[in-house]
């Protein structure tokens, strides 16, 4: 495989720079659509002239989708000061806060669908766009050590000093709910999934120390698992 | 000569209280025997049409209690689909008194009916209590088990608070379990579980059983909340299908109306702190006047009726005049239509389950 193409938010530059650090290797394209000049990244099936641009400018024999990636933090990264858990459907026996308010699956994987909507379409705009094969990378796992993310807390500074980092169990779940939507969306649309290494997974399922870059991002060691996962 | 009628009000004469009087100006409240203050908790329950009460409330500004709300990071419009607000718990339409009885009993845990839940053929829980609270059903039984918990102590704690409930009688038509009595709110079969003659029974509560369980419905009541008062309401919403063959489903609405009306006539005569709203009355009063205030499935009540129903329930539970609005241009049509047919549809008659030819 000689040239890849990456469309994708903030999770791609991990890969991108694994892609850097191994020097040689196949042509890839990195298009990061988180800047401004990308929005909207697609309107009613078309994607944005910018991005088609970037397409255009590079075919390709692969196609990398690292859409989204990192809504379910935005439910579930710090505590909520109406604090919930819920049972995750396909794990029922995982760990629930007696203390918490129970929220049914179906309605937080709901509203994570009505957060991750726009992310979904451009996805199935940019299937709809290209030809050839398409891998969709899921988002790494959470972080599990809370002081980890409270010093590093990404944009989510003032919310993390003021509430903290909601239990890593919990922000575990809502990744897994989360990735389920992006999973079916790759089935519908002839996309494969591509999970999270298992390498890259402590014995939780979250991510291991050395992977850790800020609170929801791994780090350039993590993207050359992906980036090994992509070329296999 | 002297006779009684003379010393009667306004009220007492149909030329006087009804006929002369534009459609939307009919009260046929009467003389209500307590008020509800500002600061009053109110709770509601029961059928479909008592959807349409919560919302009221709001808008008259009264203190609804809602003990089960949806999760602040939820979507407001989600949360509904769910069906969190529409009552103040999430124990959807209660259609019947039994039914009733038995989530006050079930919630303090008296009552644990053997048939506590429908597997799902692709996975998940249905509550047989709560056929359609949860769209898709539970996802586990762990979840529902957790969710059902929840539920209950909501139920406990808005019969706590509460100062007034407000129920709605619905129906007296149900299927109830030949093992221990307990009341489903569908027949099984349609929203969940599997219909087995053997372990499903037909029941048409008379007047004397809606009565009794009321009545048993308000001691429990009392027993944890002396100071609560109950406001009875009929719906005036037909019943989607009977399940008596040899019965048009007009006549069995008829019949049904009929039994709870007098049933509510007979508790708020009977027992203290128990009154009859008369929204069915106002709902049906249209018929005198060649008007309705149901939509075209001649069924579902339209925003006006309910609007009506709101300004004689400000007024007479609690001395709010809530201005009529403008007389509305008939017929409906085009966008003032659809708007209206949209609010009808967000109000769920989980009945509707039981026609699906």
């Amino acid at each position: 495989m000689r040239r890849i193409f990456v469309l994708g938010h903030s999770h791609l530059t991990a890969l991108q720079r694994a892609r850097i650090e191994a020097g040689a290797g196949p042509e890839m394209a990195f298009c990061g659509v988180t800047h401004a000049d990308f929005h909207p990244e697609s309107v009613e099936g078309r994607l944005h002239p910018a991005i088609m641009a970037q397409i255009e400018a590079m075919p390709a024999e692969l196609y990398v989708s690292m859409l989204g990636g990192n809504d379910h933090c935005v439910l579930c990264l710090v505590n909520d000061p109406r604090p919930f858990d819920f049972v995750l459907p396909e794990a029922p026996e995982l760990y629930t806060d007696p203390g918490a308010e129970i929220v049914p699956a179906g309605m937080l994987r709901a509203e994570l669908l009505r957060r991750v909507t726009g992310h979904l379409d451009t996805l199935a705009a940019f299937r709809a766009t290209v030809h050839g094969p398409m891998l969709h990378v899921e988002s790494p796992p959470p972080i599990p050590s809370a002081a980890f993310i409270a010093i590093n807390p990404d944009t989510f500074g003032p919310l993390l000093a003021a509430r903290g980092a909601a239990p890593s169990l919990l922000r575990y779940k809502m990744w897994r709910l989360h990735s389920g939507l992006y999973r079916e969306a790759c089935e519908r649309l002839g996309i494969t999934f591509l999970p999270a290494p298992r390498e890259m997974q402590d014995e939780h399922g979250m991510l291991p120390p050395e992977a850790w870059r800020d609170a929801t991002h791994a780090n350039t060691l993590y993207g050359r698992h992906v980036l090994a996962q992509i070329l296999a | 000569m002297s006779h009684p009628y003379e010393f009667q009000p306004d009220a007492a004469f149909w030329r006087r209280a009804v006929a002369a009087l534009p459609p939307e100006a009919v009260n046929p409240a009467g003389v209500a025997p307590f008020h509800i203050a500002p600061g009053d908790a109110v709770v509601t329950a029961g059928s479909c049409f008592a959807q349409h009460i919560g919302p009221m409330l709001e808008a008259i500004r009264f203190n609804y209690l809602v003990t089960e709300a949806a999760h602040p990071l939820v979507d407001a419009g989600l949360a509904r689909r769910f069906n969190y607000g529409v009552f103040s718990a999430r124990y959807g339409n209660i259609y019947t008194a039994r039914q009733l009885l038995q989530l006050i009993r079930r919630a303090y845990g008296a009552f644990q009916p053997a048939e506590d839940g429908w597997a799902l053929a692709g996975g998940g829980w249905v509550d047989p209590f709560r056929p359609q609270i949860q769209p898709g059903g539970f996802l586990s039984r762990r979840e529902y088990e957790l969710d059902r918990a929840r539920h209950f102590a909501a139920v406990r704690e808005a019969f706590e608070r509460l100062d007034v409930f407000v129920f709605t009688l619905g129906l007296t038509e149900a299927w109830v379990s030949r093992v221990d009595g307990a009341v489903f709110t569908l027949c099984p079969g349609t929203a969940g579980g599997t219909f087995d003659p053997e372990r499903h029974a037909f029941v048409n509560f008379t007047a004397e059983e809606v009565v009794a369980d009321m009545t048993a419905f308000a001691e429990a009541l009392r027993r944890r909340n002396a100071r609560a008062k109950l406001v009875l309401t009929v719906s005036p919403v037909p019943l989607v299908a009977t399940a008596r063959p040899e019965t048009h489903v007009l006549a069995a609405t008829t019949y049904s109306k009929a039994v709870l009306r007098v049933a509510a006539e007979m508790l708020a005569r009977t027992l203290p702190g128990v009154m009859y709203f008369p929204a069915y009355e106002i709902i049906m009063s249209r018929a005198h006047d060649a008007g309705t205030y149901f939509g075209p499935d001649r069924r579902e009540v339209l925003g006006p009726g309910v609007a009506h129903v709101m300004r004689v329930f400000a007024e007479s539970l609690a001395g709010l005049v809530v201005p009529a609005p403008a007389p509305a241009p008939a017929p409906l049509s085009g966008t003032a239509y659809t708007s209206e047919m949209a609010a009808a549809v967000q109000v769920n008659c989980d009945e509707v389950a039981l026609d699906q030819g």
